[in-house]
């Protein structure tokens, strides 16, 4: 939930449906008017990537050497023997809110060209026919001076129909992007794969995409 | 200590002397106005005198969809004697369950745990007490959606032999062994026990310093 850390982000989102044999990224992309608070906006409009980042706070320098972290939950279904893949993106501040083959998301909701792949928080997450919960937080390090985005990443997961969890939690490192030397530039999106096993009933809920100070 | 993520819980709770006994018991309300001993704001209407103290998570907001995710935070105190261990219970109860003393309740009118719970996760299961005094601290991350209708989550736990300065054992992470069903924010309440093994005595102590929720 919110807390007090918590400067921008987003709340259970709706639902978004991974159709069969779409093994392409699927990016999590604005909704129609009426289907959440606040989007689409004059910045996301509908079909584009929903983003979070540190762009609205360009000139301050609470980010600059300072760790901040996204933290991403939610819930997925698939059916027997399904995986989810979940991949954390970078993208630039011009790249905000825009739709086509070299940008983030292209109109067909898959992953474009314009973005930076920073870490893929599961890569086979077993989804089956059960629920399964996820929690991921990503503590990212920036500076001006250094000008590449860091940090590592903190993942669990659980089955939650049968009660257990797949792993023990994980920790590993983000891949670094390099050549970011505005704090503009430093926004993120998210998208899903199901592996060919998935049909349309299949589905990941975001109920968490945020940024939080550290 | 309570920080601007705390939405409640209890600071500063009286010591729990545990005689020999391997049974779990609660952290039970007091009685009220005994200096020393006593909890500002209990006993009260729903936690009576003898009732496990139970943190309410929809205290704060009766809005499930705000719960897929918080903390439950404890830390505290504990002196044994030479050889003993200690084991620490976080325990899940309903709405229906807060303030309910009985054998088929949270806890027993001896103050030991009743069947009216989910054990959730043991942060110490043989917490090394000896003769010192044992500081530890942990924290639970609950996971829990009303779709899925399910509570997990994992922990990790600290704990520092304190006359000693040493820490025994790096920070330990642990999943819960098992998700319960859980359909509504209103059963997202919490109790704690502890057990000591059979070479404890009438001095042993649990102390809690915190228990709270916070949100993550």
């Amino acid at each position: 939930m919110a807390n007090n850390n918590t400067v921008a982000g987003f709340y259970n989102l709706p639902s978004k449906f991974i159709s069969a044999a779409a093994t392409a990224f699927q990016v999590f992309t604005v909704p129609a008017a009426g289907n959440y608070a606040g989007l689409p906006s004059p910045a996301l409009p509908v079909g584009s990537a929903i983003s979070i980042g540190l762009s609205d706070i360009a000139g301050s320098n609470a980010y600059d050497d300072h760790a901040f972290k996204v933290k991403i939950s939610g819930i997925a279904l698939g059916i027997a023997t399904s995986t989810l893949t979940l991949t954390l993106n970078r993208i630039t501040n011009a790249q905000i809110g825009q739709i086509g083959a070299a940008q983030p998301v292209t109109s067909t909701g898959v992953q474009g060209t314009g973005l930076n792949a920073v870490t893929t928080l599961f890569s086979t997450l077993t989804v089956g026919a059960l629920y399964a919960q996820f929690y991921c937080e990503c503590f990212f390090l920036w500076s001006t001076s250094v000008g590449r985005l860091t940090g590592s990443k903190f993942v669990v997961s659980a089955l939650s129909n049968a009660g257990l969890l797949p792993s023990p939690p994980v920790y590993a490192v983000t891949t670094a992007v390099g050549s970011v030397t505005d704090i503009k530039d430093i926004n993120f999106i998210l998208s899903a794969s199901i592996n060919t096993a998935a049909d349309a009933t299949t589905f990941v809920k975001l109920n968490e995409f945020t940024i939080e100070r550290v | 200590m309570a920080n601007s993520n705390t939405v409640a819980g209890f600071t500063n709770l009286p010591a729990k002397f545990i005689g020999v006994t391997t049974a779990k018991q609660t952290f039970t309300v007091p009685a009220g106005g005994v200096a020393g001993t006593s909890i500002p704001g209990l006993p009260s209407p729903t936690q009576p005198v003898g009732s496990a103290i139970t943190l309410c998570a929809n205290n704060d907001v009766n809005d499930s969809r705000a719960w897929n995710l918080f903390k439950i935070k404890i830390s505290g105190i504990a002196l044994g004697i030479g050889g003993s261990t200690l084991t620490l219970n976080l325990n899940q109860i309903t709405q229906a369950n807060i303030g309910q003393i009985g054998a088929a309740k949270p806890v027993t009118a001896a103050g030991v745990d009743g069947s009216g719970l989910n054990l959730i996760a043991s942060p110490f299961s043989t917490l090394t007490l000896g003769a010192l005094t044992v500081q530890f601290y942990t924290e639970v991350i609950i996971l829990w959606d009303s779709t899925v209708a399910r509570l997990n989550g994992f922990s990790w736990s600290v704990s520092a032999l304190s006359n000693a300065g040493l820490l025994p054992s790096p920070p330990v992470f642990a999943e819960f062994a098992s998700g319960f069903a859980v359909t509504t924010a209103a059963d997202l309440n919490f109790t704690l026990s502890a057990s000591i093994d059979t070479s404890a005595d009438g001095t042993t102590y649990v102390k809690l310093n915190e228990f709270g929720i916070e949100r993550v």
